[in-house]
């Protein structure tokens, strides 16, 4: 059963002013939204209300304010990029392809209106790592500081290299040259991926096309192994869903796609639960093949019990059974998939090690720097 | 309903539960906290001001809560959350009430985007509001204590809440934030007002909490038309110094004290130009506290 709020977060998704009986019901809502980063997303999707009287005031205060942060956010990413493609272009021919959520927004597809993230994804060619990085770090973006396991985890096994952030912006920025961790033997050739690219940013960078962004949004979400955002990830797919359904031979070049890449499974997921929670249009011939994309059936009932819990939002208010442990199995999964047994258990015995003792001494005891923290581009108070 | 006609034990159990919702008109907060202390002290501060009923939704959903770590048992430590989202690294067990009052600040700074809103103290007097803005150590706290008891309307020690289509100020009475020294002079001079307990080595020094005047708390819903912005700079050699600035310093020093201008894009700097174009901004150099209060009343600003 999904909770009545999952449900009207999922009319509001839509475009739909959900049903609601008392006031305080709309607090919910707004809490859940906030929590897992949607409010800027149904603040956005409230435009096309065209019935704007039945939504109270106190929640047009919370959306109105919302959009006012999405906004910023746009306005900076749109600064970010222009300086990144000029940055990049200086040392190849190539442009660079965003990805993700900075993606949308360039693309000015209908997803990017309202979704929130906190770091630009960008993906160049292996060979040009290096130089990109190295570009970067003279151009005043740095390195986060990291312990030897981490640089060695991102510089071996990763498809991305240590995150960087600008030294006075503050903005964070991953550069990938893969789509999945090297290390989990399932990173696909990325050249299949860059087919069709789309051009944004005035023609200086490139996106992937529609069908290749849409099977990397299922990937990332299925390769996870933490679902705060879940419910979020799997809204963008429904968007993209109803936004690029309808183009000439969408459809086949996704499932195209998939097969070549491997990434079959994660397609038929991300079908089956779109279908599920908001009931996208996914034309019945492809419903109909993506389930033979599914695990066996057994496999299946189990994914049900744990796919269904964690992609709501997770919130006290939404009242999901066993979402502990739903979360819990998740998270193994997610490791299991994406390293190999051995490395698997070092990887979370370092972890542990970290968190037992943060439970002893602390939150925060092992930041070097214990002044308090406030989030970025947060006035101090 | 006020607060204060809630027996304590009442809200003791609702504020354990996180069940009682304070109105502080542009915004209200639902509180919870376990915490006896934190209980007692916002009952004493917020009992002139409405409940929040049953069936309305609150803005904001805040608690102060003891983290969980085995360090609880040796060296306590507090913190605050917004709903689920914990912006702020715990704090020594003694700072549970004052990490309150500014997680209640950076929940607005954060998410209150409907006004525009600045850093700094407002209060109103014969019709007339005067935005304080000024970074922390300035004095502005003091003065606004001071003048909010003595007769002036207190709208806020804090935070300045511009309405963007109109240009009025909205009150947002709070405790006034006390520092150091000033909680001992306050006290001296008005006695009968209500004062939290300290809470020592906060990232501002030693601090405290007063009780804002009643007739302020009734006043929430009640708009000022605002006359000038004075920039306080309390000097201990300076009975009283006045400087008249112009409209690109005045920009200058409120731009720097607001909290949410570039957010709202556009329509920040529209409010914030607004305000500095129908406003005179001077900076005052001072150490004569009824000096400074004669100047607003019956200096320039009066004609």
């Amino acid at each position: 059963m999904m909770s009545p709020i999952t449900q009207q977060l999922i009319s509001l998704v839509k475009g739909q002013v959900p049903m609601t009986n008392r006031l305080v019901e709309w607090e919910y809502i707004i809490r859940v939204a906030r929590e897992v980063s949607m409010l800027p997303r149904i603040a956005a999707m409230s435009v096309d209300f065209s019935n704007l009287e039945t939504l109270p005031s106190y929640a047009l205060n919370h959306f109105q304010a919302a959009k006012c942060s999405s906004e910023l956010l746009k306005q900076h990413v749109y600064f970010e990029a222009e300086g990144l493609v000029k940055l990049i272009n200086k040392i190849s021919d190539e442009p660079p392809i965003f990805l993700k959520g900075a993606a949308y927004l360039l693309a000015k597809y209908k997803v990017g209106e309202g979704r929130v993230f906190s770091d630009i994804d960008i993906l160049v060619s292996k060979e040009l790592v290096d130089s990109v990085e190295n570009k970067l770090l003279v151009y005043g973006w740095i390195h986060d500081e990291i312990d030897d396991y981490e640089q060695m985890y991102y510089r071996k096994w990763a498809h991305e290299i240590p995150p960087l952030m600008h030294c006075t912006r503050g903005t964070q920025l991953d550069v990938h040259h893969n789509l999945v961790p090297i290390i989990s033997g399932k990173a696909p050739d990325i050249e299949f991926f860059k087919n069709d690219l789309v051009s944004i940013c005035d023609g200086q960078a490139k996106t992937l096309a529609p069908y290749a962004m849409v099977l990397h949004s299922a990937v990332h979400l299925f390769y996870q192994e933490e679902y705060h955002h879940g419910f979020r990830d799997l809204s963008d797919l429904h968007l993209m869903f109803s936004e690029f359904g309808e183009n000439e031979g969408f459809w086949e070049a996704l499932f195209l796609l998939a097969q070549r890449t491997n990434f079959t499974a994660e397609l038929g997921l991300a079908c089956r639960y779109t279908n599920l929670f908001f009931n996208s249009s996914i034309p019945d011939k492809w419903m109909l093949k993506s389930e033979g994309f599914l695990p066996s059936r057994i496999t299946m009932v189990f994914f049900d019990w744990i796919f269904f819990r964690i992609l709501q939002p997770q919130h006290p208010l939404c009242k999901v059974s066993y979402i502990g442990l739903a979360n819990l199995i998740a998270m193994i999964r997610g490791h299991w998939i994406k390293m190999p047994l051995p490395i698997l258990i070092q990887h979370v015995s370092t972890k542990a090690y970290k968190a037992i003792g943060e439970m002893i001494a602390g939150k925060g005891a092992f930041k070097k720097n214990k002044e308090q923290e406030l989030p970025e581009n947060l006035p101090k108070i | 309903m006020q607060l204060k006609e809630l027996e304590y034990g009442d809200l003791s159990e609702k504020m354990h539960k996180g069940n009682i919702g304070i109105d502080l008109g542009v915004a209200s907060f639902r509180v919870k906290s376990k915490l006896p202390d934190v209980q007692k002290v916002f009952y004493e501060l917020y009992s002139d001001y409405s409940i929040v009923g049953q069936d309305d939704p609150t803005d904001f959903q805040v608690s102060i809560q003891q983290s969980f770590s085995l360090r609880r048992w040796f060296k306590p430590q507090i913190s605050f959350s917004l709903d689920q989202y914990t912006p702020f690294l715990p704090l020594p067990r003694s700072q549970a009430y004052p990490l309150l009052e500014w997680g209640m600040n950076w929940c607005m700074a954060a998410h209150q985007h409907n006004f525009l809103l600045i850093h700094g103290a407002i209060l109103e007097k014969n019709d007339e509001a005067f935005i304080f803005p000024a970074p922390p150590g300035s004095g502005k706290s003091t003065l606004c204590a001071y003048l909010a008891n003595s007769g002036w309307r207190l709208l806020s020690d804090e935070m300045t809440v511009i309405n963007l289509e109109t240009g009025l100020a909205h009150p947002f009475v709070r405790p006034i934030c006390l520092k150091n020294n000033s909680i001992d002079l306050v006290k001296e001079w008005f006695p009968d007002v209500v004062v939290s307990n300290i809470a020592k080595d906060t990232s501002k020094g030693t601090v405290a909490h007063v009780k804002p005047p009643e007739s302020s708390v009734l006043d929430l819903y009640k708009t000022a038309k605002v006359r000038a912005i004075v920039l306080p700079h309390f000097t201990l050699d300076k009975k009283l110094d006045i400087y008249t600035l112009n409209k690109i310093q005045a920009y200058e020093s409120l731009s720097s004290n607001a909290f949410n201008e570039g957010m709202l894009g556009l329509q920040g700097f529209r409010a914030m130009t607004r305000l500095i174009e129908q406003t005179d901004t001077v900076e005052i150099f001072y150490n004569d506290l009824n000096s400074v209060m004669e100047f607003l009343t019956e200096g320039v600003f009066a004609q």
